[in-house]
């Protein structure tokens, strides 16, 4: 797997509602609310991380299968890329 | 009255909980007899503006101007209006109440939402109706008021959290009706509240859906009440949007949040509406 680390921005701020996060950014005011796998990512996030220590974190948290795992992870590494909630050092 | 400098005293007046004393009027203030006045608002003469931005910081004071009207400078506990010269005073003292009081709410750490609010009659708790300009807030407070509630804030209302909840206030002396010309209705002093406990939150929508006051849960009613922010570019200035998102978490969870949904066609309440108002804020 890839060994690209990523990290959150700092642009954001949080607040759990009910079993989600949700999230302002601080520079637009532009609001968003994690699904579940986003919201692993999201705290995967918490220092800067690889891909596949990402996954590693959501296989054993919600015991999916590797390949599900990582195609879950890429597409929402890339949607908050697109977001600039995170991005790849 | 005049001063010991010969100066007319400024008035001393309440509004959004807090006791102001003002050399311009505010229209929809409480008269604060005997109020010891913690914000002070004072008329500076008239001075041309440069062009700018419409907010910007000035060291430590947050300026707001508005272009041909007034430079309204504001601190925490103070707000210093400079006319533009020729402005119309009616303008000035509009975007008193409409923007710089609201700003100096935000500054107070209050939540600020673009919202109404009555104490429906033999209700304790006031409930908010928020929404955009021209949604028609002030019209549904005005037909409640007719019914017997009691104002306690007209376009822009101040949620405070305290120990127990949540506390909402803002200008209760009246309110503004009209959509070109606003013309202002005073409230009688025994039908204003300078504060009420918030009970509910009514999100005011008039579409082509069909009428209906539909309850949000908190992860619904999140953008809804963010959306609902008053002039949300001053917590913004001032650092504060963490903070927002926090109240408005906090008031998700606590306060019932509803999505009302009217017709445009129709302008009254209709039965209904009274008996599911009266549900909600009884």
């Amino acid at each position: 797997m890839s060994e690209t680390v990523w990290l959150r921005s700092d642009e954001w701020v949080g607040a759990e509602v009910e079993d989600s996060f949700v999230m302002v950014s601080i520079e637009t005011g532009k609001y968003v609310a994690l699904n579940k796998t986003a919201d692993a990512v999201w705290r995967a996030l918490e220092t800067p991380c690889s891909v596949s220590k990402i996954c590693d974190i959501l296989i054993e948290r919600f015991e999916v299968e590797p390949e599900h795992c990582a195609r879950a992870v890429a597409t929402t590494l890339e949607t908050m890329r697109t977001m600039e909630l995170a991005k790849p050092q | 009255m005049l001063s010991t400098s010969g100066q007319p005293e400024p008035a001393t007046l309440v509004a959004f909980d807090r006791a102001v004393a003002s050399d311009l009027p505010v229209a929809g203030a409480l008269l604060g007899r005997g109020a010891v006045a913690h914000t002070r608002i004072r008329l500076a003469d008239a001075r041309a503006m440069r062009p700018g931005p419409l907010y910007r910081w000035d060291a430590e004071v947050l300026v707001f101007t508005a272009p041909d009207v007034a430079e309204y400078r504001l601190r925490s506990d103070a707000i210093q209006v400079a006319p533009s010269p020729g402005a119309d005073p009616q303008q000035v003292a509009a975007l008193l109440i409409a923007t710089a009081l609201p700003a100096l709410v935000w500054w107070r750490r209050a939540l600020t939402l673009h919202a109404a609010a009555v104490v429906l009659p033999g209700a304790t708790g006031a409930i908010a109706i928020a929404g955009p300009s021209g949604i028609g807030k002030s019209a549904v407070a005005a037909q409640l008021l007719a019914r017997g509630a009691r104002l306690v804030a007209d376009d822009s209302v101040a949620i405070d959290t305290v120990s127990d909840g949540f506390v909402a206030s803002g200008l209760a002396g009246g309110y503004h009706l009209g959509d070109g010309e606003r013309r202002f209705c005073p409230v009688a002093p025994d039908r204003s509240l300078r504060r009420a406990p918030l009970a509910a939150i009514l999100l005011l929508a008039r579409d082509a859906r069909a009428p209906s006051l539909t309850p949000l849960g908190p992860l619904a009613a999140m953008p809804c009440l963010l959306a609902a922010q008053h002039r949300p570019r001053v917590p913004a200035m001032l650092g504060r949007r963490a903070e927002v998102l926090d109240a408005c978490a906090r008031l998700a969870r606590a306060i019932p949040v509803f999505a009302w949904n009217r017709e445009y066609a129709v302008p009254d309440l209709t039965a209904r509406e009274w008996d599911e108002l009266a549900r909600i804020g009884g």
